[in-house]
């Protein structure tokens, strides 16, 4: 029975050229890299504009409008960081981190989606001023009943060319503000006015993307089979891999709990981090750590030695270099 | 105070006598052990090989902007460089990471070294996702609205805006690759500490025990 030798330098060592391996391992590498970019070039996907959608599908843009002017939208009952609200808050019985940081992205949906962009649009167009004053002057049981009642006959509205007709109902100013807004829209204005900031440097789109997040995304994603119960993002971009990468990560999306619960997102991103530490740990876990050892697939890694080791003789006859330096 | 700044030296003497453990010779080694002798072994090599494409790339695409990347042309071309790059860096990076699993080549005092590794993985993952936010087309703006909720509900979004391009290209160009490169940095420089972890006993070698973990 020979000894175990731990230390690699009392090895017997090959001759080993590290330049030669990085210009090989660099030069694979890119070969590879540039031949894939040549046969199949690279994804893009033209973004979802406003403008696009108030011109290509009226209907659903003012639908959304309406909802975020009667602050009944999807983002207006999100909860944090943009507002208090519950209507996305995830949460296991009192465990809830959304709520830790609190709303440090305040959005109210009202203001920034229409009443401001209608309120910069007012010197342009300076009818939208009285609608605007019965808007703010109504109460606000008195806006929702409008909203309602709008979006109520907004269900029968049919789409003449460019313009849409919507029924005659008891909506007061909605129908004037939402063609009006949908008119800067389809002109190519809105989500500039939506982005706006006080800092002239503008980089959060928030906003903009809130906006389209609704109904008008969430469609063209359905067009490229992107939601979530189909792999979500990694699925593939058209027919490029995607991040697949995230694999384990968008695995947890297609089963229970994950898949069912309103705190789906939440118990997946705390089921990667454990995922994470256990990695980071493996070699510190008795069990697991042994696992490499019981399936052996070392063997045909390190085939060459053990044949050699195997075959007999001591495999450490000639001891390595440093250490006969030191000796 | 006192019994730190022995004769043996205070933190920065010890970090020197560390540093001392590097030398050109280990650093750009001319001889390995005869079992380092299989093709997974360029795994990490490939997977660094990659890495410096992306680098490169990404400076490029940095240097032109947004706009010029999205133009068809040279700045699509680059695009297509780093993207591509991305993906066999991702390749390389698993293969490299399952080798090592079934290498269990945290043996021997060398589990610094896989904790490096799987944080550089998880790091990698960041960065390539807050790239695949950057790119500027649909696929960033669905991106975008679908993990909003995720950070969000990981207690995270309310620092970590999805939704600000700024924040995300910032940290997608400057501060995780700068996180990135340290970490495969001390990677690196722990791989040649240790020299390459020895084969696993062959079935009729004594061991004492540790060389089995
Ligand atoms: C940015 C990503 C990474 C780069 C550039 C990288 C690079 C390298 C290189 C060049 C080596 C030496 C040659 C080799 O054995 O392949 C190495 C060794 C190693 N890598 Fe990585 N690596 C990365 C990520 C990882 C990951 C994700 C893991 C595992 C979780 C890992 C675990 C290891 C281990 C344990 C060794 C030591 C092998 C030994 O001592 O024999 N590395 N890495």
């Amino acid at each position: 029975m020979t000894r175990y030798e731990k230390n690699p330098a009392n090895y017997p060592q090959t001759r080993f050229d590290l330049v030669k391996e990085a210009v090989i391992s660099g030069g694979v590498a890119t070969l590879l890299v540039v031949a894939a970019v040549l046969l199949f070039g690279v994804p893009y996907v033209k973004p979802l504009t406003i403008k696009n959608v108030a011109t290509t599908q009226p209907v659903l843009f003012l639908r959304t409008a309406a909802g975020e002017l009667a602050n009944t939208s999807a983002i207006a009952q999100y909860g944090p960081p943009y507002n208090n609200g519950t209507g996305s808050l995830q949460a296991i019985g009192a465990f809830h981190p959304q709520t830790l940081l609190g709303v440090t992205q305040p959005i109210n949906p009202a203001q920034v989606d229409v009443l401001k962009p209608l309120s910069m649009a007012a010197p342009l167009d300076p009818q939208i001023k009285a609608p605007l004053a019965a808007w703010h002057a109504a109460s606000h049981a008195h806006q929702q009943a409008w909203v309602r009642t709008y979006l109520g006959a907004l269900a029968t509205a049919s789409v003449q060319g460019s313009s849409v007709v919507v029924p005659q109902a008891a909506d007061g100013p909605v129908p004037a503000m939402l063609s009006t807004l949908r008119k800067l829209a389809a002109g190519g204005l809105m989500s500039g006015a939506l982005d706006r900031t006080a800092a002239v440097y503008r980089y959060n789109v928030a906003p903009s993307l809130l906006f389209l997040q609704g109904t008008a995304l969430q469609l063209m994603a359905q067009k490229y089979d992107l939601l979530g119960g189909e792999w979500g993002i990694m699925h593939d971009e058209l027919s490029y891999p995607g991040p697949w990468w995230l694999t384990p990560y968008t695995a947890l999306y297609q089963i229970p709990p994950y898949s069912t619960s309103p705190a789906g997102d939440m118990l997946a991103a705390y089921t990667m981090l454990l995922f994470l530490v256990l990695l980071i740990a493996l070699p510190f876990i008795p069990g697991l750590r042994d696992l490499p050892r019981r399936l052996r697939l070392y063997r045909v890694v390190w085939r060459d030695w053990y044949r050699d080791v195997e075959r007999g003789g001591d495999p450490h006859r000639g001891k390595g270099k440093r250490d006969q330096e030191a000796s | 105070m006192s019994s730190r700044k022995t004769a043996q030296g205070n933190w920065t003497a010890a970090l020197r006598a560390r540093l001392e453990d590097f030398t050109w010779d280990s650093l750009l080694p001319t001889e390995q052990p005869i079992y380092v002798r299989s093709v997974v072994y360029s795994f990490g090599a490939l997977t660094l090989g990659s890495l410096v494409l992306v680098v490169a790339s990404g400076i490029v695409l940095a240097a032109n902007g947004p706009f010029w990347w999205q133009t068809p042309g040279a700045g699509v071309f680059v695009r297509g460089l780093h993207y591509w790059g991305v993906q066999a860096f991702f390749f390389f990076m698993i293969l490299h990471l399952t080798a090592q699993f079934f290498m269990g080549s945290w043996r021997l005092g060398r589990a610094g070294t896989w904790v490096l590794g799987v944080l550089s993985f998880a790091v990698s993952v960041i960065t390539a996702f807050t790239g695949y936010l950057s790119r500027g087309d649909f696929f960033s703006q669905w991106n975008q609205v679908q993990s909003k909720d995720a950070f969000n509900g990981a207690g995270i979004g309310g620092w970590f805006n999805v939704l600000n391009n700024g924040q995300i290209y910032g940290l997608h160009i400057a501060v995780l690759p700068a996180v990135l490169v340290v970490l495969v940095t001390l990677h690196l420089l722990l791989v040649r500490r240790h020299g390459v972890v020895p084969p696993y006993p062959a079935d009729h070698q004594s061991d004492g025990g540790e060389g089995k973990r």
